[in-house]
């Protein structure tokens, strides 16, 4: 079976292939597995690609190609591309977060909005497995999902000017790591002490999409004395990279 | 060899064209905004089109150079000095060891490009030296110039006609630059009236909280028929994003790489570098056109360019 998808233009030079709008692990294991397809075997006109939840956006060489060249190929190799005929290798990785109210700014309205009280709202958003979905936004950003419904809720309705680097914030139904500081509007339940960003070579950070993450809880004590070096580099280690 | 920074002005940034094939880990592409106005500038220098450059808005910068180099400056619109000595844009100046280029307020929402002779001392990041706003790179290459800095540059005074004439072309003209054509996006259907709408037919002004990132326009009348909540999705350079009724994001070079707002169209690629000329107060108005038009456009002005280029640096 494929999935049902549409090719539109979206200006002079991105071609995008729309699939229905939802949160769907196959969907985006199967618009990954497109990406990965299009990418080993027509590099020289296609200039980059970014999977979102359920679109592809192909960048290509407008000057040289024709939408219609590009919708043809791409076309061609999503029809190609079955879904689910893979098993899409991925690694399962631990994130430490420290929950301490220091940190959780936004305890107080989130035990209103989920009538929970805090220590519950801990154990629910450390007691679930997380799938990276995509990354963007921000660079490095990792949009994590799902969340336990419990913990469903809104943005803030005043965004903060400033959240600091390693926060880790709730949305929606989703749950996500702050690279760096930098503005933002989800509600802030930790701080993990490890970078996200770590540029080696042409890559701009560890994690990758479809990657597992479970956060674990450490105390403020933990987290101030945390060795994020050593840990990441043991993840480094475990993955070979 | 080079220059150190005595004043850093509002945000000037190093910068070439950025960095292409990391928007999926959410890197930005931060190149310069007018590319004609910034090959341009290294033309004049006789350094390869592709060139660092310092790209300045609102106020740039105060350097004093170390050792005597060739300089240029092309955009608008300032009044730049050496020393005491007004500087004319669009011209080579010979400077010497010692002496300070100030470049000072940037007027009517201008940008100015700053070219220097010789080979610039920077480290990249994924293939660019343009410095991010947004990613965590060390040092210039993630975040503005600022007092004390200093870039090494590997002079070579050679002789250069400074007899050269300047073409009309390529000065930035103010007419002209406030009707951006677009082309339709993922979500133009949201908007009233379908094509013939409010987005084209009405006077949208550039507000006083638009950054490098984007410019917040504001329209008069609601253009969008109905709101949708969306998810995050790939936005560009050029994508204007309705977050209201009336209000819109056009995304600049500096942008972010996804957003949750509907995308109801796209600056054609042409009409970019006008925008390096717009900013707050200023009125826009947007008017529809074709892939086909769009492309037409943007071939016909690199070709136009590459002539001039050809006829006066080759």
């Amino acid at each position: 079976m494929n999935h049902n998808f549409n090719i539109v233009a979206f200006g002079e030079n991105v071609a995008l292939l729309q699939c229905r709008e939802e949160i769907s692990l196959e969907m985006l294991e199967w618009l990954y597995s497109v990406d990965e397809l299009l990418n080993s075997e027509r590099k020289n006109y296609i200039r980059e690609t970014v999977v979102t939840y359920n679109e592809l956006a192909v960048v290509y060489n407008c000057l040289a190609y024709s939408f219609e060249e590009i919708k043809e190929v791409l076309e061609e190799i999503a029809t190609r591309t079955k879904a689910s005929s893979q098993q899409w290798e991925y690694r399962e990785i631990r994130v430490p977060v420290c929950y301490d109210k220091r940190f959780a700014l936004d305890n107080k309205k989130l035990e209103e909005e989920t009538g929970l009280e805090f220590e519950s709202i801990v154990a629910l958003h450390a007691g679930k497995q997380y799938i990276v979905y995509m990354m963007g936004f921000l660079p490095g950003f990792l949009y994590l999902g799902e969340l336990d419904e419990h913990l469903w809720c809104k943005r803030l309705s005043n965004p903060r000017k400033s959240v600091p680097k390693g926060s880790v914030g709730i949305a929606g139904k989703q749950t996500g790591i702050y690279p760096t500081e930098s503005p933002g509007g989800w509600n802030l339940i930790g701080r993990t002490p490890i970078d996200l960003i770590s540029i080696k070579g042409d890559r701009l950070s560890f994690f990758k999409p479809l990657d597992r993450i479970t956060f674990f809880p450490i105390s403020k004590k933990q987290f101030d004395d945390f060795d994020a070096a050593e840990y990441l580099n043991g993840i480094f280690l475990k993955y070979g990279i | 060899m080079g220059f150190k920074v005595l004043h850093g002005g509002l945000q000037s940034l190093i910068k070439d064209l950025g960095r292409m094939g990391f928007r999926g880990a959410g890197v930005p592409i931060s190149g310069v905004l007018d590319p004609y106005r910034y090959f341009w500038v290294n033309g004049i220098l006789g350094n390869s089109r592709y060139n660092p450059i310092v790209e300045m808005k609102m106020i740039g910068v105060e350097i004093e150079f170390d050792t005597d180099h060739l300089i240029a400056l092309t955009g608008f619109s300032a009044e730049t000095f050496l020393d005491d000595k007004k500087l004319h844009l669009f011209r080579p100046y010979k400077v010497k060891k010692g002496q300070v280029l100030k470049v000072g307020k940037i007027n009517e929402n201008g940008t100015i490009y700053l070219g220097i002779r010789g080979n610039w001392n920077l480290d990249k990041a994924l293939g660019s030296v343009s410095s991010d706003l947004l990613t965590p790179f060390a040092g210039l290459l993630g975040r503005a110039l600022k007092k004390g800095d200093k870039v090494s540059i590997e002079n070579d005074t050679v002789p250069i006609d400074y007899s050269v004439s300047i073409p009309e072309e390529i000065l930035v003209r103010r007419t002209g630059l406030k009707t951006i054509r677009i082309l339709t996006g993922p979500e133009s259907n949201l908007l009233k009236n379908g094509k013939k709408n409010h987005l084209s037919d009405n006077i949208i002004t550039i507000d006083r909280t638009s950054n490098r990132m984007g410019l917040r326009l504001v329209s008069e009348i609601p253009v969008l028929r109905v709101n949708k909540n969306m998810l995050s999705s790939f936005v560009h350079p050029g994508t204007i994003q309705a977050s209201s009724e009336k209000n819109l994001i056009l995304l600049l070079n500096h942008s972010q790489t996804t957003g949750g707002y509907p995308r109801v169209a796209q600056v054609i690629r042409g009409d970019m570098y006008k925008l390096a000329y717009l900013g707050p107060g200023d009125q826009i108005l947007f008017k529809w056109t074709t892939i086909e038009e769009a492309k037409y456009i943007e071939r016909y002005q690199w070709g136009q360019f590459n002539l001039l280029w050809n006829l006066y640096f080759e």
